[in-house]
């Protein structure tokens, strides 16, 4: 049986629910965001790590002149290499029922049985699919609107449509599910490449060094090796590809960056919370001190009891937040970075070690924050205690504020109760300090979050000034400019045309290495359809171009000249414009550096005139079409027909990319695919989908914690001041009056946190959207603040002020005078 | 007992509390004895300094100056917590206003101090010493109800068994009937005289004149000292301000 004082410890905590739940729920958050990022960071890094790792990444990709089997397997035997085999891609579209088509690649697997290089896991239906039959992505199905031991209708880059059996899925981590993409993925043997009408050769070589295989000295070292035994089979590398890290890392490394730094600061902010509530229950408590005392127990009696009471709260949150943190992990895990982001985890478990440490958390910060107001309440006085009426001490009149405020009412008029207001707001200047620092780091944070958002949507925004256009025709081989354009200008709807080219080119570097393959766009002069960012240099100058017919192609809008490749007249010979990510692989270019271009197999030399920002499609270059032309040797042809139409929303641009796409087939023109700017923009929301949401889920956290803040603070101010309350309607004070002055005093301290906090966010914003954007892409986001969250944060906090202090204040005004007067 | 036969001893007991204008002096160097089985009655005006003195025997406030001895503890130079414990075991209070723990019931109440001084050890014990409490002063049948579901007298008489809950050698009680009407305050002192017949020491506080001529004997106290008579204290106000 219980003794007196226990008894009193479980009954002080079931009458008084409210308070109860609210410091748990103090806890509970810090519990919840250490529980979440924990167990998402553990899930996601251990099951990302285990996928890659099954996978066996290529550390290279290396394209050759088509071989066979018996390279690779010569590959293979070099002392560096770990493994290497051959792939095939091969592009088609299959048309969905709902008349969209979607892009898919095919790749061709020598040996599904023995993958030893970018390894894929079977999970349903056969394997390895046979002659005629292909499996698929798992997270292709989906899009591709098809299912296992379905029929799909290809339509290939060969001009062949061909019939494919759906037989099963598979996994690959190394592919995005093609909503964040934009391409589904099949999986297919030689024979069936082959029956499609293709050699069955392989067109590239996916090598696998020795370990560390994927440290980029390791690799270059093992890649030398490759080159020399090509050089002996009379091949040569035509372009390379250098794997230092999987494509989701990126994703991955953002995500645990936001979890760790967010979770962490929450964590610190809840204590802050916690050490609040925990202190104002004690000062509430010091009466009752005061009584226990008088009747005989001691100082570590009384203290053991109120840290029972906070490890209770700890044992309440904990019972609350940690399988809540468990739960959101997991949907964290499946409805997004697995569903995105393509890694596909074996286990949720959670180990016991983190589980134990969210358990100590949950119990140990609450007896961490609750230990100083514990010692500091019990070593109050007897007297003292006694006598403590919960109307506060001291002399009042005599600081810097008081009289400062004093002559300010005067200069106002301010009346009195609205002074008492304020003065009770700094009354407990300690609990007004960490409500404070709860609130202003919630409000900047908060900020901060959605500042991080804008400014995601404005990068995206600046990625789509690479695409200035509504469809894009991808053509199968290179056509006539002028017959592109003439018959783009034939379909209706078509208000404006450019045609432009691509390639793939790689850099010579001065010491004759070879850099990875990158984008060649070569684009008209004075091109409107693209207006990036200039970072450094000047536009594409026009060069031949302008005496060319394409010259009236040049028609721009004022705005758009000023920021668009630009005619520019004294231009050098070859003048290139790098973007931003070719600069990070490749430091020592600069604006006037010299590049040499090897461009399908042709070297020359180019000028860099300028740089600009990436759209996060990696590294590439942009060149006058008419230089592009001269060095691919094949002049007036163009590869892309870019096509703005007079309406821009999703359905005119699809209707007008099939209208495109039908009537460049009945010309003869054939179409390799077609693109519409709505679906680029799309992809670019996607990439930053995963990041964005546990940003807002961090966003989110951070409200309930500054709110959570704000609410303890007035309802333990209201509870402990309920003698206060009396005193004031003995003297008259009506029950709107009384109201107006609780209502008053947290509104003072929603509207003085929110002051400072969105003064703070002006400095953490720009921070936060720097750094998430150096881990994502490389680049800083561009930033914008968002004053809307700013605004809507205001809102939040005055409606949680209102609400915190209402509730207990009609309370306390229920209460006849005589009653609160004599409360304990 | 100390060595000249009191329970209680005081010596040149002197207390000031701080204010902004200055010390403000609430005892001037008080001497008493209270010799065991006493029923010793306090009395003075508002502010004459009654509570402070009942605050120095009891240990709830601290001296100045001077000596304080109840039994053989000199109380004076023990620590804030070990003044508690003692307290806890030997001298029972009642105050004004009641000070249970509203979330008890009364017999919780009554057995708390039980609880923290660790006596009679099995808690069946304490329960039933509690119910016998409550029975002697009366309210047996309000033992499992919350102080908020009975009267003010009623209240007092729970903190009357709560005092008596260890078996004290001092009852020491500040104004015990300031909150209650004169029946209820005559009925406390019946209390009062019952245990000072069964031999307890009682120091009372009062500003009722009529209920401290009830007691044995009355200690006039004014302006911090105490006097020999009533009308003494103008002469004493006299002195102060001369």
């Amino acid at each position: 049986m219980l003794t007196t004082p226990w008894q009193k410890v479980l009954i002080d905590l079931w009458e008084h629910r409210v308070r109860t739940l609210i410091v748990a729920l103090a806890i509970a958050v810090g519990v919840f965001a250490v529980g979440v990022v924990l167990n998402t960071r553990e899930i996601l890094v251990r099951e990302y790590r285990r996928d890659q790792t099954s996978a066996q990444v290529a550390s290279a990709i290396v394209y050759t002149a088509p071989f066979q089997e018996d390279l690779a397997d010569s590959i293979a035997r070099l002392p560096m290499v770990a493994a290497a085999e051959g792939r095939t891609l091969v592009q088609g579209r299959v048309y969905r029922g709902t008349g969209v088509p979607q892009d898919l690649v095919l790749i061709v697997v020598p040996d599904f049985a023995n993958m030893r290089v970018d390894a894929i896991t079977p999970l349903a239906g056969a394997y390895p699919p046979g002659r005629g039959e292909v499996v698929l992505e798992q997270r292709s199905f989906e899009d591709l609107g098809t299912q296992i031991g379905q029929e799909l209708s290809v339509e290939l880059n060969n001009d062949a449509t061909r019939t494919l059996k759906v037989v099963g899925s598979i996994h690959d981590p190394e592919q995005f599910a093609p909503a964040l993409s934009g391409v589904a993925v099949g999986y297919v043997t030689l024979e069936t490449l082959q029956g499609l009408g293709y050699p069955e050769t392989w067109a590239e070589l996916r090598i696998r060094v020795t370990e560390p295989a994927h440290d980029e000295r390791h690799i270059l070292a093992a890649l030398s090796q490759v080159e020399d035994r090509l050089k002996e089979s009379g091949r040569t590398i035509l372009s390379r590809k250098v794997i230092t890290r999987a494509v989701a890392d990126p994703f991955i490394d953002s995500i645990v960056l936001i979890l760790t730094g967010f979770g962490l600061v929450i964590l610190v902010l809840s204590g802050f919370l916690v050490i609040n509530a925990i202190s104002a229950l004690i000062t509430q408590q010091i009466p009752q001190i005061g009584v226990m005392k008088l009747i005989g127990a001691r100082r570590w009696q009384i203290m053991r009891l109120y840290l029972a009471t906070v490890l209770i709260y700890g044992l309440l949150a904990v019972a609350v937040a940690l399988p809540l943190a468990a739960f959101t992990a997991r949907l964290l895990m499946t409805d997004m970075v697995e569903k995105l982001l393509n890694v596909m985890p074996l286990s949720y478990s959670i180990p016991v070690p983190l589980l134990v440490i969210q358990v100590a958390v949950g119990l140990l910060l609450p007896l961490g924050a609750g230990l100083a107001p514990v010692i500091r309440g019990t070593s109050v006085t007897t007297q003292r205690a006694l006598t403590d009426i919960g109307l506060g001490g001291g002399v009042y009149g005599h600081s810097l504020f008081e009289r400062g405020l004093a002559r300010l009412q005067k200069a106002l008029s301010i009346q009195r109760p609205l002074l008492l207001a304020i003065r009770n707001t700094l009354r407990h200047k300690g609990r007004l300090a960490q409500t404070l620092v709860v609130l202003i780091f919630g409000t900047a944070l908060f900020v901060s979050v959605l500042s991080v958002r804008a400014s995601v949507t404005a990068t995206l925004a600046s990625f789509m000034r690479f695409h200035r256009y509504d469809v894009s025709v991808e053509m199968k081989q290179p056509e006539l400019v002028a017959r592109l354009e003439q018959a783009a200008r034939e379909v209706p709807g078509v208000v404006d045309v450019e045609i432009w080219s691509s390639g793939r080119a790689t850099r010579v570097r001065p010491d004759d290495s070879k850099s990875n393959v990158f984008n060649v766009v070569a684009v008209p002069a004075g091109t409107t359809f693209m207006d990036p960012e200039l970072v450094a240099g000047l536009p594409l100058p026009a060069g031949s171009a302008a005496a060319g017919p394409e010259a009236g192609v040049a028609r721009a809008s004022a705005r758009a000249s000023a920021r668009a490749l630009a005619p520019t007249p004294g231009a050098q010979p070859n003048p290139v414009v790098v973007n931003s990510d070719l600069v990070d692989d490749e430091r020592d270019l600069r604006v006037g550096s010299d590049l040499v271009l090897d461009i399908n197999g042709r070297k020359a030399t180019w000028h860099v005139v300028g740089i600009v920002s990436t759209e996060s499609r990696g590294p590439a270059v942009y060149v006058s079409r008419d230089d592009f032309a001269y060095a691919t040797r094949a002049p007036g042809q163009g590869m892309y027909v870019q096509v703005r139409t007079a309406q821009h929303d999703a359905a005119a641009q699809h209707l007008l990319a099939a209208r495109l796409y039908d009537h460049f087939e009945a010309a003869g023109l054939k179409v390799n695919g077609t693109e519409t700017a709505e679906v680029t923009q799309q992809e670019n929301v996607l990439l930053f989908t995963v990041v964005v949401t546990f940003l807002i889920l961090m966003a989110l956290l951070l409200a309930a914690v500054g709110g959570l803040g704000l609410a303890t603070t007035m309802s333990i101010n209201m509870m402990e001041r309920v003698r206060e309350v009396g005193i004031l309607r003995a003297i008259g004070a009506s029950n709107v009056s009384v109201r107006q002055i609780v209502l008053a005093e947290g509104i003072a301290m929603a509207v003085i946190s929110w002051a400072v906090g969105t003064a703070l966010s002006f400095f953490t914003s720009p921070i936060f959207s720097r750094e998430l954007g150096l881990a994502l892409i490389k680049i800083p986001l561009r930033y914008q603040y968002s004053f809307a969250a700013a605004g809507i944060w205001f809102f939040i906090l005055l409606a949680i002020a209102a609400a915190a202090s209402l509730g207990p204040a009609r309370a306390a005004v229920r209460l006849t005078v005589r009653e609160v007067l004599a409360y304990e | 007992m100390n060595e000249n036969g009191a329970l209680v001893h005081l010596k040149e007991v002197r207390k000031a509390y701080r204010t902004p204008a200055g010390d403000a002096l609430a005892l001037r160097g008080i001497d008493l004895q209270i010799r065991q089985g006493e029923f010793v009655a306090v009395v003075g005006k508002s502010g004459a300094g009654k509570s402070t003195l009942i605050n120095m025997v009891t240990g709830i406030d601290r001296p100045t100056s001077g000596e304080i001895c109840v039994g053989s503890n000199a109380i004076h130079g023990m620590s804030e917590d070990q003044i508690a414990a003692w307290r806890g075991r030997y001298v029972g209070v009642i105050l004004q206003f009641f000070r249970l723990l509203p979330m008890l019931t009364c017999v919780q109440n009554v057995m708390m101090p039980m609880d923290f001084a660790n006596v009679y050890r099995s808690p069946r014990e304490r329960r039933a010493r509690a119910l016998y409490l409550l029975e002697r002063v009366g309210i047996a049948e309000h033992a499992d109800k919350v102080p908020a579901a009975v009267s003010g007298g009623q209240r007092q008489r729970v903190a009357i068994a709560r005092a008596l809950a260890n078996d004290p050698m001092l009852l020491a009680a500040d104004e015990p009937t300031g909150n209650l009407d004169s029946k209820t305050a005559g009925a406390m002192f019946e209390i009062f005289q019952a245990l000072v017949d069964e031999g307890k020491t009682i120091l009372l506080v009062t500003h009722d004149r009529d209920l401290a001529a009830r007691a044995a004997r009355r200690v006039h106290i004014a302006d911090g000292r105490i006097v020999d008579r009533p009308d003494q204290e103008r002469e004493v106000r006299r002195d102060l301000h001369a």
